[in-house]
């Protein structure tokens, strides 16, 4: 019994002298997920790095080391943008996310990502209005015709309007039973 | 990339600065129990940001970028050491267990650590998922705040997570036998 003999066991000490000794037989992480867990990201694959994290010395150790590291790193961003006069970037968040910063490739990327943009803004705006030519042409054919028909019933003859035609300047109106009420004798 | 001394000065100066502070982190983390060499990683890492900064001097160096130049460097020299071929000891014995062993440490109480070890693992497997990674994410030294982000919920959640698991730990614990001290 190891309590009679040594003492109460540091049961973390323990677990974190044995788990970094068993580190050897661990995979070793993946860079990305590192950096997405330390990021504090959720996913499969940062959950599986998290349970290594708890089984493993090593593990635990490179997850502090690369929170640890960021500030450092973002502080050195910044001092390079500084010393070659470039527009500061804001590391701190951007950092986070820009996941391909910094390839020699960028300048490129850059330029086909701005050219393939112009060219599907360029393809909608022709199939817009390709697809709206006809069907405007309908559209005020169809509003022609009906205004059409405003004035070409004024031209119909009267027989041709259905019975039901106006009805107010048709209805019988009766005498004014006021004006002709009986006043009997005054 | 054409730059004039000045600059060309200034830049390796930052570059040797922040070498010199992940040489610091990789000492204070203890990584270089995992057979690297700390003075090659900050050399390499200074080499790799300067031939990146040659490439392409407009481009912005995002902290995202440089950590994972960083860990590149560092988690290739942890795949090196561990492929380098050990010398054998005479008397090798082909146990696991031996790899645990402290040799600061008597063989008694060696022996004992991993017996301990051994149950305090089983001890753990019998928590439920959750509580098992608060407790053990506790035991690998992560602070509250730290196992809540890790883990994806609030500092006040892992909280409970950890004070039940512990709980839990302490009572299998001491029904395997061993008295911990776990706080």
């Amino acid at each position: 019994m190891n309590n009679s003999k040594f003492g109460k066991t540091d049961v973390a000490k323990l677990y974190r002298r044995f788990t970094r000794s068993r580190a050897a037989a661990a995979p070793l992480p993946e860079v990305e997920a590192l950096l997405a867990l330390a990021d504090g990201q959720q996913s499969d694959e940062t959950e599986r790095l998290l349970a290594d994290v708890a089984r493993s010395g090593m593990h635990a150790d490179l997850l502090r080391f690369t929170r640890a590291l960021a500030p450092e790193s973002a502080r050195l961003g910044a001092q390079l943008d500084r010393a070659l006069e470039r527009p500061a970037a804001d590391h701190a968040r951007r950092g986070r996310h820009a996941t391909h910063a910094a390839t020699p490739q960028r300048g490129w990327l850059r330029a086909a990502a701005s050219v393939a943009a112009g060219l599907v803004v360029a393809i909608a705006v022709w199939s817009v209005q390709r697809t709206h030519a006809p069907s405007s042409a309908a559209t005020t054919a169809a509003a022609t015709e009906k205004s059409d028909r405003i004035f070409a019933a004024l031209n119909e003859p009267s027989s041709a309007r259905g019975p039901e035609s106006d009805r107010i300047f048709h209805a019988d109106f009766k005498p004014d039973e006021i004006f002709h009420g009986k006043f009997s004798g005054g | 990339m054409t730059l004039d001394p000045a600059l060309r000065t200034r830049l390796h100066r930052l570059l040797a600065d922040y070498g010199a502070k992940v040489r610091s982190l990789i000492d204070g983390h203890g990584l270089g129990q995992y057979g690297i060499d700390p003075a090659d990683i900050e050399q390499e890492v200074r080499i790799r940001l300067w031939k990146a900064l040659e490439r392409d001097r407009n481009a912005a160096f995002h902290t995202s970028f440089i950590q994972r130049v960083v860990l590149t460097v560092v988690i290739d020299a942890i795949r090196a050491a561990n492929a380098r071929p050990v010398e054998a000891l005479p008397e090798a014995v082909d146990d696991a267990g031996t790899a645990f062993i402290d040799p600061s440490a008597g063989p008694e109480r060696n022996a004992s650590g991993i017996n301990d070890f051994d149950r305090i693992v089983g001890c753990m497997a019998e928590l439920p998922e959750r509580r098992r990674k608060a407790v053990a994410l506790h035991l690998q030294g992560f602070s509250l705040r730290e196992i809540g982000e890790l883990s994806g919920t609030s500092e006040e959640a892992a909280r409970k997570l950890l004070d039940r698991g512990l709980q839990s730990l302490r009572e299998s614990l001491a029904v395997s036998g061993i008295v911990g001290d776990i706080e």
